[in-house]
C-alpha cells in the first residue's frame, strides 16, 4: 500500500480550523497506511472508547472502520484499522469525549499517482496463424491488475470488426498467476468440444481460414484501479484443427559444442503452450536439473535453454513432463478429446526422456 | 485444533460442516482451513436480509464498494447466520475478510481469525507462492482456483481448476485433518460426452445429495452437463467419470448450487450467471438413463428443469433452514444479501 505519512487535512474547508489549532481538543499527530494518531489536547485524559474513524461520505447508517484504539503512550491515541488506510479513500477521524470539545476531520494518504499506467506487455500464442480448436491465451501486463472484470475488457472480433458472442469460459475467480500479472483466457470447451450441445448449437467459436482480433480494452482497471494506458489487439487467423498430442520424440534437438554456454536449442514442429513450455521442459545431467534459462522463439514453436555453466562433453536428458500441452490442450499422454481412434498414450511415468550429447570440443 | 493466526493468504469458497465447523479455502496459500466458530446455537428468526451489504463491508473494511469482492456465501446451519467470504480489494493481494450476517441482518466482521481454533489441510501439489522471472527455468508447480468446498460422509471436498493446464482435480480428505502436509487424494473429473469423447472439464459448483441410496456429488461443470459421482469412487488418482443425469444446454455458466426438499420432491437449484436460477427435478436422478447418444434439436435431455423468475443477478446462493434461501445479488451497481423463499 502507497503513501506517505502526511495528511492532508481540508479541516478549513470544513470550518473545523479552530478544533484543530495547538490547545484545541486534539490535533492530528501521525498518519500513515497502518495508523492514525491523535494527540489529545493538555488537561484532557485520553478516551480510547470515543475515537472512532469512517470512511468519509458514506451514510451514517453504515458501520465505522474495524480496527482497535488503544492509548499510545501520554496523550496519544492511536487508531490501528484492521486493514491499512486505502490510498483511494478519504476517512474521518471522531472523536468525542464526554465534556469536551467534540473533533470530527478528514484526512488521506498522500497517495502520489505518478507511476506509469499499466499496459498489455504481450498476448500468447504469439504467432499468425492458430489451430481453429485453440483453447487458451495468456493476456501478460507489465503490472498487477484488479480482477473481476476481465470479461468486459476481452473481445473476440471477427474480419470484419463484429464481435464474437460468448466465445470464452467465463469464470467467476478468473485465472490469474499469482503476481496478477498474467491472466489465462480460455475459449469456452463446450463449444470447442465436439459432441456437445454447446458446439451442435452455437458452434465453435473459431470458424477455419479466418482472420481474428483479439481486443483488450483499455478501460481494465490495474490493482491501483486505473484503467490501461492503451487497449492492445492480437491479430490471427485459423488454421487446421490440431488433434494430436505433442511427441517429444519427434522434437529437433540441436545440442550445442561442449566448452562454453551457446544455447541447446529444440524445435517442437508446432506451437506449444507457453506457460509449460517454460515450467515443464527440464535438461539433465546424470540424473541432475542442470540449472539454466529457458526461452522461447519462433511463436513458442522452438525452445532454447542456456546454462548456468559451461556444457560438458557427455550424455544429457531433455526431460518434457507428461501434462506438457499444446495451444489446443493436447497433452504429451493425452489428446483434448480422447476418442477411440485417438485415444491416450500408455503412462510410462511423470515425464518423455530425449537423450543427447554434447560432443567434445 | 489450535489458536493463533492462521496466516490466510486469500479469500476462497466456504462450507460448513457440523456443530459450527466453518471450512474456508485459501487459493493463494493452497490450504483449506477449518475453524471452530463455537456459533453453534440459533440465532432467531430474523431475515437475513442486508440491501447494499457492499457498501456495509466496504465500511467496515476501510474501502469503496466497488472494491469489495464477495468470493462466497455459506450459511451455518447450527444457528442461522451466513458467512461472506470477502476478498478486501480487487488486486493479487487483496486480505482475507470473514464477514457474519446475523438474522436481522446486522453484519458484523470477524476480525481475529487467530482467537478461532483451526486445523488446517494442505492442498498437495500445490506451488509455492513465489515470484519467478521469465526465461528462469521454475520449480514452482501449478497455481490453482478453488471454485468449490463441500463437507459430506466425514470428509472434505476441493475442486480446484488450473490457471496453466486444462485440468480440473476434485480433492477430498477425512476431516478432522491429519497432521501436517497430509495430502489429499486427488481425482481427476472427466465428462463423456455421448459416450463417445471423454475429456477433462472443470466441476464448477458441486452438492452432496444421496442418489439412489447412495452417498454422492452433484456437480456442474462448465460444459453442460449435470454428472452423479458416488462418493465410494473417490479413490487416490482415480479416473473418476461422472454419470451425466442432465443437459443443461448451452451457456451453462453454473456459479452456485444448494439441493433442497419442495412438496415431497427433492430439487436442485442452479445459480448460473448466463441463465438464471434454474430448478432441476431429482425425482429421477437415480435412474434416468445416462445420457450417451447425442441431443437432438440440441436443447436439453434427462432431468427436467425450469427457469424461475424473478432471481435475476444472483451470483451466491446458500440454503437458510429448511424453507429459504440466501442469495448475494447485483442490482442498481451494488450488491444485496436477500432472502427468499425457495421455489
Amino acid at each position: 500500500m502507497r503513501g506517505r505519512g502526511r495528511a492532508r487535512l481540508a479541516a478549513a474547508a470544513l470550518g473545523l480550523l479552530p478544533a484543530l489549532a495547538p490547545g484545541g481538543a486534539g490535533e492530528l499527530k501521525s498518519l500513515s497506511p497502518a495508523a492514525v494518531e491523535l494527540l489529545v489536547e493538555r488537561g484532557a485524559e485520553p478516551s480510547p472508547e470515543h475515537l472512532r474513524v469512517r470512511l468519509a461520505g458514506v451514510a451514517p447508517e453504515l458501520p465505522d472502520v474495524a480496527g482497535k484504539v488503544e492509548i499510545a503512550g501520554g496523550r496519544v491515541l492511536r487508531f490501528t484499522p484492521a486493514f491499512p488506510f486505502s490510498p483511494r479513500e478519504s476517512y474521518r477521524l471522531i472523536y468525542a469525549p464526554p465534556g469536551g470539545r467534540p473533533l470530527d476531520f478528514p484526512f488521506a494518504l498522500d497517495a502520489a499517482d505518478d507511476a506509469p499506467r499499466a499496459e498489455v506487455a504481450a498476448i500468447y500464442p504469439s504467432g499468425e496463424v492458430l489451430p481453429v480448436n485453440t483453447l487458451r491465451f495468456y493476456i501478460h501486463f507489465t503490472a498487477p491488475m484488479s480482477r473481476g472484470e476481465a470479461f468486459e475488457r476481452i473481445h473476440l472480433l471477427d474480419g470484419e470488426g463484429a464481435e464474437i458472442h460468448a466465445p470464452f469460459l467465463e469464470l467467476a475467480e478468473e485465472l490469474w498467476d499469482a503476481e496478477g500479472k498474467r491472466f489465462t483466457l480460455l475459449l469456452d470447451p463446450g463449444r470447442v468440444k465436439r459432441g456437445l450441445v454447446p458446439h451442435e448449437t452455437a458452434g465453435p467459436p473459431l470458424a477455419a481460414g479466418t482472420r481474428y482480433t483479439l481486443l483488450v480494452d483499455a478501460a481494465w482497471r490495474d490493482a491501483q484501479r486505473r484503467p490501461l494506458a492503451a487497449p492492445a489487439r492480437k491479430g490471427f487467423r485459423t488454421g487446421p484443427a490440431d488433434r494430436a498430442m505433442p511427441d517429444p520424440a519427434g522434437w529437433g534437438i540441436e545440442p550445442p559444442g561442449a566448452g562454453g554456454r551457446e544455447p541447446l536449442t529444440v524445435r517442437f514442429g508446432e506451437a506449444l503452450d507457453r506457460a509449460l513450455a517454460l515450467r515443464l521442459i527440464e535438461v539433465k545431467r546424470a540424473g541432475a536439473v542442470v540449472p539454466g534459462e529457458v526461452a522461447l522463439d519462433d511463436g513458442e514453436r522452438v525452445w532454447r535453454f542456456t546454462p548456468e555453466r559451461d556444457w560438458q562433453a557427455g550424455e544429457y536428458r531433455l526431460s518434457a513432463g507428461s501434462e506438457l500441452e499444446d495451444v489446443c490442450g493436447n497433452s504429451v499422454r493425452k489428446p483434448f478429446e480422447v476418442t477411440a481412434d485417438n485415444p491416450a498414450r500408455p503412462f510410462t511415468g511423470p515425464t518423455v526422456d530425449r537423450a543427447f550429447a554434447v560432443g567434445r570440443e | 485444533m489450535a489458536a493463533g493466526d492462521p496466516g490466510m493468504k486469500s479469500a476462497g469458497p466456504l462450507a460448513f460442516g457440523p456443530d459450527g465447523i466453518l471450512f474456508a479455502a485459501d487459493p493463494k496459500g493452497a490450504t483449506v482451513f477449518a475453524f471452530a466458530t463455537g456459533d453453534t446455537d440459533s440465532a432467531g428468526d430474523g431475515a437475513l436480509d442486508v440491501q447494499g451489504i457492499d457498501a456495509k463491508i466496504g465500511a467496515l473494511l476501510g474501502i469503496g464498494a466497488d472494491e469489495v469482492m464477495i468470493v462466497d456465501l455459506a450459511v451455518n446451519p447450527a444457528s442461522g447466520r451466513a458467512y461472506l467470504s470477502v476478498a478486501r480489494g480487487k488486486g493479487p493481494d487483496a486480505p482475507p475478510a470473514l464477514i457474519c450476517v446475523s438474522p436481522g441482518g446486522e453484519v458484523g466482521f470477524i476480525d481475529d481469525l487467530g482467537a478461532l481454533k483451526h486445523s488446517k489441510l494442505e492442498l498437495a501439489d500445490a506451488p509455492e507462492d513465489a515470484v519467478t522471472g521469465e526465461g528462469r527455468r521454475r520449480s514452482n508447480k501449478r497455481l490453482e482456483s478453488i471454485t468449490d468446498l463441500a463437507y459430506t460422509e466425514g470428509r472434505v471436498a476441493v475442486a480446484g481448476l488450473s490457471n496453466e493446464e486444462f485440468a480440473s482435480t476434485l480433492r477430498y480428505a477425512p476431516f478432522p485433518f491429519g497432521d501436517g502436509d497430509a495430502a489429499s487424494a486427488s481425482v481427476e473429473i472427466y465428462h463423456g460426452a455421448h459416450g463417445k469423447l471423454e475429456t477433462h472439464s472443470p466441476i464448477r459448483t458441486f452438492v452432496p445429495m444421496v442418489v439412489g441410496g447412495e452417498p454422492s456429488i452433484v456437480a456442474s461443470y462448465t460444459c453442460t452437463p449435470l454428472v452423479t459421482i458416488p462418493i465410494k469412487k473417490l479413490e487416490p488418482d482415480a479416473h473418476v467419470k461422472g454419470r451425466t443425469v442432465a443437459e443443461l444446454g448451452n451457456r451453462n455458466r453454473p456459479l452456485d448450487m444448494i439441493e433442497y426438499e419442495s412438496g415431497g420432491g427433492r430439487f436442485l437449484l442452479i445459480a448460473n450467471s448466463a441463465r438464471g436460477i434454474m430448478k432441476v427435478s431429482t425425482a429421477d436422478i437415480a435412474t434416468v438413463d445416462s445420457i450417451a447418444s447425442r441431443v437432438e434439436g440440441g436443447g436439453a435431455a434427462g432431468l427436467s428443469y425450469e427457469t424461475v423468475d424473478g432471481w435475476d443477478g444472483v451470483t451466491q446462493l446458500d440454503k437458510a433452514g429448511a424453507k429459504f434461501a440466501v442469495v448475494v445479488r447485483e442490482s442498481d451497481g451494488g450488491q444485496h444479501l436477500e432472502q427468499r423463499p425457495l421455489p
